[in-house]
């Protein structure tokens, strides 16, 4: 499957590498393949394409690593970045690289995407997480409506899962944080 | 008497109510203030970044302006930790991230606080001799498997405490406790945080590895400072024997539970679970017995 993937999408796209670049604050480039960041990964083994793939087709800027799983499973344990011997950070690259996807519409992992919006939500909502409904936004997500009740109950009766979330008391002047942006956010950097 | 700002985050209100008073009563012991950060907001956490860096950046760098009213913030929870100081970070070199909390009336002065973790802020208490005298009730025997996960020394040019690969600041803490630190291969490996609730396969396989790991060096519980990682070690043991290959059931506790008991703080506070009590006072027992008997 990743011999298939590179022989067959094997295509330079510049402005795809230069837009994960600028998103990321990385230079794929930087990158030898050395496969340290795989070596140490604890997530590759349950995805596609390995992290060391998704930089060689970064560096191709082949539209193909946007279809990829592992961008959107990558756990951001660091790993990775504090093993890398060119001090690229692959975890900011493929972060970058769902954005980039989300952004064209294309979302290889949704539960993963979910995972995400439904967290900044919560935050937004409230200035805190409620982890009740962020976990039941998740059940939904999944389709696994019943699987993890056996936890869930008995910790709601520990009190530690409440039915009602901490506001915060500034909550208006800390939902405009989500809304402003840099002066010069687009283009350069 | 020292005082730092204290961060609980989001899920030391609920999930992990433990964490945050047995938190409280360490440094209380060790007479060290924690003063709340006044209406601290979210950190991020592990996904806030993901949506919009800049985004991220600014709503923890919410808190570190709140913070530096009080002094330096400290934050029990692992991935909080590692949000503040990456925002502290951005924030230094990124003036138009401090512009976007500047218009809504809150500017950062760079360098005006450092974010340092819990287990950080006990070591440095450890290094300073604070312990001394106060270990009353040691956990003599007790062989403790010290999990860092992966936010509290990663990435290191961040975290910048401690060793990346083989930390060892909680095995100090805990042997200081009179427990035994366990060598063993798992101190770092990621528990998969809130991909449980993305993929349950994949995090149950890394958490069994992590237990498996614990249970083959010996370990009678695992020490955490982290909110996700205790969840995900503890939630699923019975059905990771069943399924996953889990070798035997490991009682999972925080770091601060351990250091607390040791310390004599209130029983309470700490919150600890009856079994794991239990355990600790056969193995202080049998320590006694070694100790007649030899």
């Amino acid at each position: 499957m990743v011999l298939g993937a590179i022989a067959r999408f094997k295509s330079v796209d510049v402005d795809l590498k230069k837009e994960i670049d600028r998103l990321s604050g990385q230079k794929v480039d930087m990158c030898y393949l050395c496969g340290k960041c795989t070596a140490g990964c604890p997530v590759a083994p349950y995805q596609d394409i390995p992290p060391h793939i998704v930089m060689r087709l970064a560096q191709w800027g082949s539209s193909k690593v946007l279809e990829s799983k592992m961008i959107w499973n990558c756990v951001a344990c660091a790993t990775c970045y504090t093993r890398c011997p060119n001090d690229v950070d692959v975890a900011k690259v493929c972060e970058a690289i769902t954005q980039i996807a989300k952004r064209e519409g294309i979302v290889a992992d949704p539960v993963a995407s979910a995972l995400r919006e439904k967290f900044v939500e919560s935050v937004k909502n409230n200035g805190r997480v409620h982890e009740l409904p962020l976990a039941m936004a998740m059940k939904v997500a999944t389709k696994d409506y019943l699987g993890d009740l056996d936890v869930g109950i008995p910790m709601f009766f520990q009190g530690k899962f409440p039915l009602f979330g901490h506001q915060i008391k500034d909550l208006n002047n800390f939902q405009k944080l989500f809304n402003s942006k840099k002066a010069k956010k687009e283009g350069d950097k | 008497m020292q005082t730092y700002a204290y961060f609980p985050g989001c899920s030391l209100e609920t999930s992990a109510k433990e964490y945050d008073s047995s938190t409280r009563a360490v440094f209380d012991k060790l007479g060290i203030g924690l003063e709340e950060v006044p209406d601290w907001s979210c950190c991020g956490s592990s996904q806030a970044h993901k949506v919009d860096r800049d985004m991220a950046a600014a709503i923890a760098g919410r808190n570190l302006v709140l913070a530096s009213e009080i002094g330096d913030i400290v934050a029990p929870c692992a991935s909080c930790f590692m949000s503040l100081k990456e925002a502290a970070v951005e924030l230094e070199h990124d003036s138009e991230i401090r512009d976007m909390l500047k218009e809504n009336g809150l500017e950062y002065f760079p360098g005006s606080v450092r974010v340092i973790s819990t287990v950080e802020a006990a070591h440095n208490a450890l290094e300073k001799g604070e312990f001394e005298g106060k270990v009353t009730k040691p956990l003599k025997n007790l062989k403790v498997a010290s999990y860092y996960g992966c936010l509290l020394v990663r990435p290191p040019k961040i975290a910048q405490f401690d060793d990346a690969e083989n930390p060892m600041s909680m095995d100090r803490l805990m042997e200081a406790a009179g427990a035994t630190p366990v060598k063993w291969s798992h101190k770092t490996e990621c528990c998969g945080n809130a991909y449980i609730m993305v993929d349950k396969d994949m995090t149950l396989n890394l958490v069994r590895n992590i237990l498996n790991a614990a249970v083959s060096a010996g370990a009678d519980v695992v020490a955490a400072a982290c909110p996700l990682c205790h969840m995900n070690l503890v939630m699923r043991q019975p059905y990771m024997m069943q399924k996953y290959g889990l070798k035997s059931e490991i009682p999972i506790v925080y770091f601060s539970q351990l250091l607390g008991t040791a310390l004599n703080a209130d029983e309470q506070d700490l919150d600890i679970d009856g079994e794991v009590m239990r355990l600790i006072n056969k193995r202080r027992q049998e320590a006694n017995e070694v100790k007649e008997v030899g």
